[in-house]
């Protein structure tokens, strides 16, 4: 079936780093709920309001809907016009999620075969050793596997959509 | 006519073909590595796909990434540019097979192109100049005087399997030769195990020519004029310049005619460059054929007034030339400076590091081709070419004064570079006289 390259081993995931509690109180996040800073942020977005700017303590936050979102005190970058995929969909990590990155460009399949189960969905529970994806290239099918035990948060990429390398597909929180 | 071209490049020649794509109504896709990923023809392409790692091996030499990601984007062609994967004949190959047009000679040319000896052998074939010397292993020495009596002295003794100068030995004449020969012998014997030498006719102060050819895909093959590249360091090229220098018009005719019949003899297709070597008394020989663009191919389309990009890219879509390109005239002088991010008052080590200033210069005759800007980060993966400045005049003197001027309004701040070292190159006299050749660097910038 699935014929595996020649390759050396790719590395396709990306932890939240060891400091990233640290990380993100330098950012002024530390005892803010994320799950309300997104409340907001979508308020924000579906609302008329250009900029939301609020003080907490020592932390101060700007929401600005001119180009999505940003939450740190940081200068805001303008996105390319051009930006890829990867770029545009950079998630947000809780520690201990780690994010699946494609190894290569190709297209991205969910299942082994046209109308078939997805290999996983969000909320699942996978093993290591699971499969959970496929990436197509060079008329080879690239089965990519998890390394860990885990439960799948998002899936950010369509079935057969194409990715570039460096690309989140997937997150999925270890056990 | 393509609809989508992929770049597989990076740096200044990216660009270089995403503004030739944009005028020819052209969709482009650029390809980067996640160390360009702030790089500037990442932004001006109409897409862009990461092709991986910073290491060039897994992402910009990348062939499966890179075709794939022409797959992906439905482009019809892939231009290569210079460096990375532009003369490997296997990425032809496999671009062929994939049904991508890949815009360059066919692998058939590149692979004889790169197999030097084969090459040569076809050159000579053709009748066409080239350094005359031994085919091969000389046995001993009479049969060494007996070959340099017929191509004169001085002579080049060279160990076959050598390198790094071992087993070199220059003779101007019967007696260092037969001197040299059994020193060379010996040397060679303990440096490679084996005591295998060549002769070769050395030249004394060679001046690197070559001639810009393009065919078509019947095998209409034109040349569209020569440069200048014997300013070098290092066998790395650093000024260039169109026309040549003080070359004779019916030389200069001579050449382009050869340069033509070396492209028919190997079947050549696209662009390509004939290299020369100039000998003090004009003599000319055949060194190789470069089968891509070139850095300096601006010089030429300064002179003649035309856009190579674009032709190469025509050629490729199987336009003809037209009848008139035979014609065109070169105009003034041109002469290319390559910034490099290296620090010339240390050897030239790389400088990588963030322009934390960049003013470009401007006005009448001024061509930047670029890619950095202040705020830039110059990675150490890629080659230090930061930007050409190419400077066109109506002659040689008041294109030296023209560079003089632009040169000074660069600024570049953060990184070293060859800016003050080009500088000092147009304060030379026999630079400016025109008394220039491939040792120029070494023997005028001993320090």
């Amino acid at each position: 079936m699935e014929k595996n390259k020649k390759r050396e081993p790719v590395k396709i995931t990306r932890e939240v780093p060891e400091d990233a509690e640290k990380s993100v109180s330098l950012s002024g996040l530390k005892n803010l709920d994320i799950k309300k800073l997104k409340e907001i942020t979508s308020l924000v977005e579906s609302s008329n309001i250009d900029e939301i700017k609020f003080e907490l303590d020592d932390i101060k936050i700007s929401i600005n809907n001119l180009m999505h979102t940003k939450t740190s005190q940081a200068p805001q970058k303008t996105a390319p016009e051009n930006t890829s995929k990867a770029q545009e969909q950079k998630p947000v990590l809780d520690a201990g999620s780690v994010e699946i990155i494609s190894p290569i460009v190709g297209i991205f399949y969910s299942s082994s075969a046209p109308g078939d189960m997805p290999f996983v969905k969000a909320g699942d529970s996978v093993k290591k050793g699971d499969t959970l994806f496929i990436i197509e290239a060079m008329k080879h099918m690239n089965r990519v596997i998890s390394e860990f035990d885990g439960i799948i948060g998002e899936i950010l990429v369509q079935n057969e959509e194409a990715v570039e390398y460096d690309q989140t597909i997937m997150i999925i929180k270890k056990d | 006519m393509f609809k989508r071209i992929l770049i597989a490049n990076r740096g200044e020649i990216a660009i270089r073909i995403i503004r030739a794509c944009r005028e020819m109504g052209v969709d482009c896709v650029a390809v980067y590595s996640t160390a360009d990923k702030d790089s500037l023809h990442r932004k001006m392409a109409d897409q862009s796909i990461c092709i991986g790692p910073p290491q060039p091996l897994k992402s910009y030499l990348n062939i499966d990434n890179i075709i794939t990601a022409a797959q992906v984007t439905n482009c019809d062609a892939i231009h290569p540019g210079y460096g990375f994967l532009s003369e490997n004949d296997r990425f032809v190959q496999v671009c062929h097979n994939n049904n991508i047009i890949f815009i360059g000679p066919p692998s058939e040319a590149i692979a004889l192109a790169s197999n030097k000896s084969k090459a040569i052998e076809v050159m000579k074939n053709s009748r066409i100049p080239v350094i005359p010397g031994s085919d091969g292993n000389i046995a001993d020495l009479d049969s060494a005087i007996k070959l340099c009596k017929r191509i004169r002295y001085p002579v080049i003794i060279k160990a076959a399997f050598g390198g790094g100068g071992k087993g070199m030995r220059i003779c101007y004449n019967q007696k260092d030769l037969a001197d040299f020969f059994p020193m060379a012998r010996a040397e060679s014997e303990k440096a490679f195990g084996t005591g295998e030498l060549y002769i070769e006719k050395y030249i004394l102060k060679p001046r690197h020519i070559e001639f810009q050819i393009i065919a078509d895909d019947s095998g209409r093959t034109i040349c569209v004029g020569e440069r200048e590249c014997s300013i070098q360091r290092r066998h790395q090229k650093l000024i260039e310049e169109a026309p040549a220098v003080n070359l004779p018009s019916k030389l200069s005719r001579t050449i382009r005619e050869y340069a033509v019949r070396a492209a028919r003899a190997l079947k050549y297709r696209s662009l390509g460059t004939i290299e020369f070597l100039l000998d003090e008394n004009n003599n000319f020989y055949f060194i190789e054929i470069n089968t891509r663009i070139q850095v300096e191919h601006t010089v030429t389309e300064a002179v003649m007034g035309m856009d190579l990009i674009k032709e190469q890219i025509l050629i490729s879509s199987g336009e003809m030339i037209e009848n008139k390109k035979e014609y065109y005239g070169s105009r003034g002088h041109a002469i290319e400076f390559r910034i490099n991010a290296e620090d010339p008052q240390n050897d030239f080590v790389p400088s990588p590091g963030k322009i934390t200033k960049c003013l470009f210069p401007g006005g009448p005759g001024v061509r930047v081709d670029t890619f950095i800007n202040t705020g830039s980060i110059i990675s150490p993966f890629y080659d230090s070419l930061l930007a050409k400045l190419i400077i066109w005049d109506s002659d040689r003197k008041n294109a030296i004064a023209r560079s003089v001027r632009a040169l000074n309004e660069f600024e570049i701040e953060g990184i070293r570079t060859t800016i003050p070292f080009h500088k000092r190159i147009l304060a030379n006299r026999k630079f400016v006289e025109g008394d220039i050749h491939t040792h120029f660097i070494e023997e005028e910038f001993k320090d």
